[in-house]
């Protein structure tokens, strides 16, 4: 296909004039029917890749997405741009919003689809009778035993796309290793010489990495960083109950807009505290994990981890939240001697072990549905897939001495005294030729201070006028004219 | 007391009393909301309408915690019965306690509990579409992202035959009026939560921060004031808030659970309850769980054709003489008398009293 109806669907739909790194081959690669593998680092744009070939090939685009969430994000971003043949079909969606979507299946064009939604027969039976133009994969790590965020029901794709009849696919990831991206052409069924890669490095030049050694002075070395930091920030914590207590504390200690965000939080408030962040009212968000996906912000100038992430995948993908628009950002890890031991904790509290997975196997039809322990969760996944306990029990260990190890390159990697920056590429089977500017803590021990700005708002919030008359006047636009004249 | 969680323990202190134990597996029941005809018996005798279904996620040790920091206190005495009353020490604490601040009793029954949350969710988003249609904004991001609120407000908008702009000031009038009707903190609490054209509403925290509150008592505020614009509404006029709130009922069973409205719509069309036990193919008592549920629920409902006239009169008498007459007295004395009739003039007595009260 001619280069320039590319470009001006890229303008037309998305209001972008130019391609960023790897979008173009990736398209092109769609365009041309060949399988893809596409790994571009968080906050590159690899939802252009499927979405742009979707508007210049004729039939459905089928999106398989991990979590509601970010499937829901994007329903609303497409929706937003203007695409209204654009659906969810997960376990929230209502029947008739099932029925509504089976019935007009040929004029959508974007359909997000969750995992164990389609692998229902009721769903592949209605998928046949359509025209797949693209069949994406998104979050394709999830795939890997390897990958940071394993879904068991993921491994059953490559068997829905032969009843689909093999159609084009195209497996997007972030962050994954070789073994990984081997894992996932093999268990999606593409053949090696139909398939193209288009892989960009992990690596992002613009964010700087900090590992800042603390003793017993975690919580001042915080806030010391926040005080002087340019903002906006995101600061990463393992522990809900410590977001809230320090974005306490910096609010009152430091009269910054800071709110902390986890799975306690009301939902509404949830949204209202991204678009807050979003539009700079806030300025500084305390999170656990719960926070990022699918937050568009572009000048977050720093991450901060109060805990050390399990793993690199997942460090690499929080602090990619981090310079979107390519300008400098910081990402500092803090690290005190015993913070692995909360990793660890957190890492047995997240699988099941053998006995737990024995009692499931055998007393199944006991136990609840909806069970609130993830590894009753797992263990019920395991044994309502029909996978045999054995089989079970060692995919079980297998994923434990994964995260053992991948527990331990971050403590390497804490400890590491040489470049920081090569020593996470290696985990990712890169190297750097030429490194960028102010790389990292060891490079360049007084990094920190790089980005230290005196913000002379930030340090007294605006006193909000909470006039409840004024507010809603501002809602709709009412004026004290309109008041009396309108009539009900 | 830890300051962070003072609000939460003093309102737990408050749903004790001196008299009736409350232990700790029923007040989590109640905290989260569960249905049966004992349950929401308890939430009607004791008038623990407020606490009902506020907070699904506590869990039962973090209650335990609270009881037993209450226990330590000396504000609540363990009771032979399995339970809690409360303490001459924990009342004096209460009095002192929410002297300087208004406690929270606006919710005077059980009829909009499982209606509350959605409605709220729902009138959000259609504050949120009509504020960004006045502005002529198709651009915008919704801030209820849950599909089940989003179809529901959708297929709302769909059954009305008026433009978007001209509904938009259809509501933002009839909002404005209702608000009046509510104190001025109820309507800053409900107008500061909504997001529209380019304005983010305020997270509870950020509110009960503006208002020097704790985050629980703005919780438990935020509750109650959705509570009277969902009863302002029905009372009112007000055409477009009134078919909003009707049709958020409506999917929400009127406040009942979905086997419960099954049953009172066969008892609309005149059914008996041993002709719905067959339709519905249910036991009998399931049945006559159901009209419990109605009587706590709806406290309009009439369930007087549900019992003997007889027997009314004789539940009646046997109270008058003696307050603590037990249902196994009753039984005792009329060995045909159902529990479902001995229960429901109970609950009239209850009524009744609060009514002289």
């Amino acid at each position: 296909m001619n280069l320039s109806v590319i470009e001006q669907t890229l303008n037309e739909k998305f209001g972008f004039k130019e391609f960023r790194p790897g979008q173009i081959e990736a398209i092109e690669a769609a365009l041309q029917k060949f399988d893809t593998l596409v790994m571009l680092p968080t906050g590159s744009g690899k939802s252009i890749c499927y979405q742009l070939p979707g508007y210049l090939k004729e039939g459905l685009v089928l999106i398989v997405s991990p979590l509601l969430s970010l499937m829901q994000d994007q329903v609303e971003r497409l929706k937003k741009s203007g695409e209204r043949q654009v659906a969810a079909l997960n376990s929230l969606s209502s029947s008739n919003e099932k029925k509504r979507i089976f019935n007009n299946l040929n004029k959508l064009k974007f359909l997000f689809i969750s995992p164990e939604m389609i692998q229902y027969d009721f769903v592949i039976n209605r998928l046949i009778k359509v025209k797949i133009a693209l069949f994406v994969v998104d979050e394709a790590h999830c795939i890997s035993q390897w990958g940071m965020d394993f879904r068991p029901d993921y491994l059953k794709i490559g068997e829905v796309k032969e009843k689909l009849n093999n159609p084009v696919t195209m497996a997007l990831t972030a962050t994954a290793t070789n073994r990984v991206r081997d894992e996932i052409k093999d268990s999606l069924k593409m053949d090696e010489e139909q398939t193209k890669e288009v892989i960009y490095s992990v690596n992002r030049d613009a964010i700087k990495l900090k590992v800042e050694i603390c003793e017993g002075n975690k919580k001042e070395k915080l806030k010391e960083f926040v005080r002087n930091l340019q903002k906006p920030g995101i600061i990463y914590f393992s522990s809900k109950k410590l977001a809230d207590e320090l974005a306490q504390e910096l609010r009152s200690e430091l009269g910054l807009s800071v709110e902390s965000y986890h799975s306690d939080i009301l939902t509404d408030d949830k949204i209202k505290i991204q678009q807050q962040f979003i539009e700079n009212s806030v300025q500084i968000i305390c999170a656990t994990s719960a926070f990022g996906m699918g937050i568009d912000k572009s000048d977050v100038r720093f991450i901060i981890h109060y805990h050390v992430p399990s793993n690199p995948e997942m460090y690499l993908q929080e602090i990619g939240r981090c310079s979107r628009d390519g300008k400098d950002g910081i990402a500092i890890l803090l690290f005190e001697y015993g913070d692995q031991f909360i990793q660890k904790r957190l890492q047995e509290d997240a699988l099941p072990d053998k006995s737990l997975l024995s009692y499931v196997y055998k007393n199944y039809h006991k136990i609840k549905s909806n069970q609130e322990d993830p590894r009753v969760q797992i263990a019920q996944y395991y044994q309502k897939s029909g996978i045999p306990l054995s089989i079970a029990v060692r995919q079980v260990e297998i994923r434990e001495r994964l995260k053992s190890e991948q527990l331990d390159f971050m403590m390497q990697y804490i400890k590491h005294k040489g470049c920081k920056r090569n020593f996470i590429l290696k985990y990712f089977d890169e190297v750097i030729d030429v490194k960028p500017d102010k790389c990292c803590s060891s490079c360049n021990p007084s990094l920190e201070e790089c980005f230290y700005k005196y913000e002379e708002g930030s340090i007294v919030r605006n006193k909000v006028d909470m006039n409840w008359r004024k507010r809603l006047k501002e809602l709709y636009k009412i004026d004290d004219e309109s008041i009396k004249t309108r009539k009900i | 007391m830890n300051s962070n969680h003072e609000y939460i323990t003093y309102f737990i202190l408050s749903l004790f009393n001196k008299d009736s134990p409350l232990s700790s597996a029923q007040l989590i029941h109640i905290f989260h909301g569960r249905r049966t005809p004992s349950m929401l018996f308890k939430v009607e005798r004791e008038k623990l309408y407020t606490p009902f279904g506020l907070f699904k996620t506590l869990t039962k040790d973090k209650l335990d915690q609270y009881l037993n920091e209450l226990i330590k206190l000396k504000w609540l005495d363990i009771n032979e019965n399995n339970g809690y009353i409360l303490s001459d020490n924990g009342s004096l604490a209460l009095e002192k306690y929410f002297s300087d601040k208004d406690y929270p009793a606006k919710i005077a029954s059980l009829e909009n509990a499982t209606i509350r949350t959605p409605f709220f969710y729902q009138f959000q988003l259609v504050s949120q579409i009509f504020s960004e249609a006045i502005y002529s904004n198709k651009q915008y991001r919704p801030t209820i992202k849950d599909p089940i609120h989003q179809t529901a407000v959708k297929e709302w908008l769909a059954t009305l035959d008026e433009s978007l702009h001209n509904l938009s000031k259809c509501w933002s009038n009839e909002l404005s009026l209702v608000l009046e009707n509510l104190t001025e903190e109820e309507a800053l609490i409900l107008v500061w939560k909504l997001t529209g054209h380019e304005l983010v509403g305020k997270t509870n925290r950020q509110l009960a921060e503006s208002l020097s509150l704790d985050t629980v008592e703005l919780y438990i505020l935020l509750n109650q004031a959705i509570e009277q614009l969902i009863d302002l509404i029905e009372k009112s006029e007000y055409t477009l808030l009134k078919s909003f709130l009707h049709q958020t009922k409506k999917n929400y069973y009127y406040g009942l659970s979905r086997s419960t409205y099954l049953t009172a719509s066969y008892i609309r069309k005149g059914n008996n309850l041993a002709d719905i036990a067959l339709k519905r193919n249910l036991k009998l008592s399931t049945i006559q769980e159901h009209i419990l549920e109605i009587a706590l629920v709806k406290q309009s409902f009439n369930f007087r054709p549900f019992i003997p006239e007889k027997i009314y009169i004789q539940l009646h008498q046997s109270f008058e003489t003696n307050p603590y007459f037990s249902f196994q007295k009753a039984k005792q004395e009329n060995s045909n008398i159902q529990f479902m009739w001995y229960r429901l003039v109970e609950i009239e007595r209850i009524r009744n009293e609060s009514i002289s009260n």
